[in-house]
């Protein structure tokens, strides 16, 4: 089955991000990451999240935002199955040029840069700036300000 | 209630998410590139779209809007970061998570150094926070305050702007082929 055009995909999420404001709240992924690490830290090491200023600004119990960021791989795997999609692994390109180490370095650097700006693509760009943020103009801005270069030069790995 | 709503929500972000080729490092480096504007055009039309329901909407009271506080040095400095990361990993948290079912297995390794990257903020948060936090701090401003304008006709407007921008970006873009092989394409989106 083809993919989802950029309109169609456009639309349905546009649709999706206005529902999720009126019943719930704006949609966002990234605070799910500090947040449930400070649940299970919590237990774990008595007083150390008690003890660091950033865990205090995160939600200590779990909420409607965890349940979401669970949902994704959730939707992420039904889209997969309905597609028919081959799993991609063993391949020389496209979706398997991702080292182990490339892919714990990336994902450490967009949550680490995520956590300082206080949102993602999702919350700072898609949520923040559907509702005109300046703050989600700003970090658009700087990601591809960050991004572009460093794609640029990372670019011969993957073509 | 609001916890299954909550995945319901989830769910659905995570299915578009995948369903429309953006939960692919292939599409996500592409963008980044400039050779691939199919993530670009979709993010730009959802924001599009949200902007022009949800201001309106809003005078009814019904839109639970959440402003983030705009400190520019911590978000500037946090975009890069970002940004890096995303080429590095071709991935953004949202999309690594739609697409690590069915997909490379070293695809978790992006979602454990995730969690790493953020317990290394939460150690150096209190430092940094004079830094990063606390100068250009303009608290949650919104562009029509900055503006002087009113919220609806702006969100209207910015909403507006942004579909024929999208519009045009495409028209402009159309004979452009991306050239980041993409192994979660199927068909011709």
């Amino acid at each position: 089955m083809r993919n989802w055009t950029w309109w169609q995909g456009g639309i349905a999420l546009g649709l999706l991000s206005t529902l999720a404001m009126v019943l719930l709240k704006p949609l966002g992924v990234s605070t799910f990451f500090p947040s449930s690490l400070a649940i299970v830290l919590k237990p774990l090491f008595p007083g150390f999240v008690e003890a660091n200023a950033y865990f205090q600004t995160v939600p200590l119990t779990i909420g409607p935002e965890h349940l979401l960021v669970l949902g994704i791989p959730l939707g992420g795997y039904l889209a997969y199955k309905l597609s028919g999609e081959k799993p991609a692994e063993g391949t020389g390109t496209g979706l398997a040029t991702t080292s182990p180490l490339l892919a714990f370095t990336g994902g450490f650097l967009v949550l680490f840069g995520a956590r300082m700006a206080g949102g993602c693509t999702t919350g700072h760009v898609l949520a923040g700036m559907s509702q005109l943020s300046v703050a989600g103009f700003l970090f658009a801005a700087a990601v591809f300000a960050g991004g572009i270069p460093a794609a640029l030069l990372l670019k011969r790995r993957w073509s | 209630m609001d916890l299954l709503l909550g995945l319901l929500i989830g769910t659905a972000f995570g299915f578009i998410l995948r369903r429309s080729r953006v939960a692919s490092n292939a599409c996500i480096r592409g963008a980044l590139t400039l050779t691939d504007f199919h993530m670009l055009k979709l993010l730009l039309t959802a924001v599009g779209v949200t902007l022009i329901l949800a201001f309106p909407l809003s005078t009814l009271g019904i839109v639970n809007f959440s402003i983030k506080t705009t400190y520019v040095v911590g978000i500037v400095v946090g975009g890069l970061f970002f940004g890096i990361g995303m080429a590095v990993a071709g991935f953004c948290p949202g999309t690594i998570l739609a697409a690590v079912p069915g997909g490379d297995r070293r695809f978790w390794w992006a979602v454990v150094g995730g969690f790493a990257g953020s317990f290394a903020y939460a150690l150096v948060y209190e430092p940094l926070k004079p830094l990063l936090i606390t100068p250009l701090n303009f608290g949650k401003l919104t562009l029509y305050e900055l503006l002087g304008l009113n919220p609806v006709v702006t969100g209207v407007g910015v909403g507006v702007l942004l579909l024929t921008g999208v519009i045009l970006l495409d028209r402009l873009t159309a004979r452009r082929q991306p050239q980041i092989p993409d192994l979660a394409r199927m068909g011709d989106d």
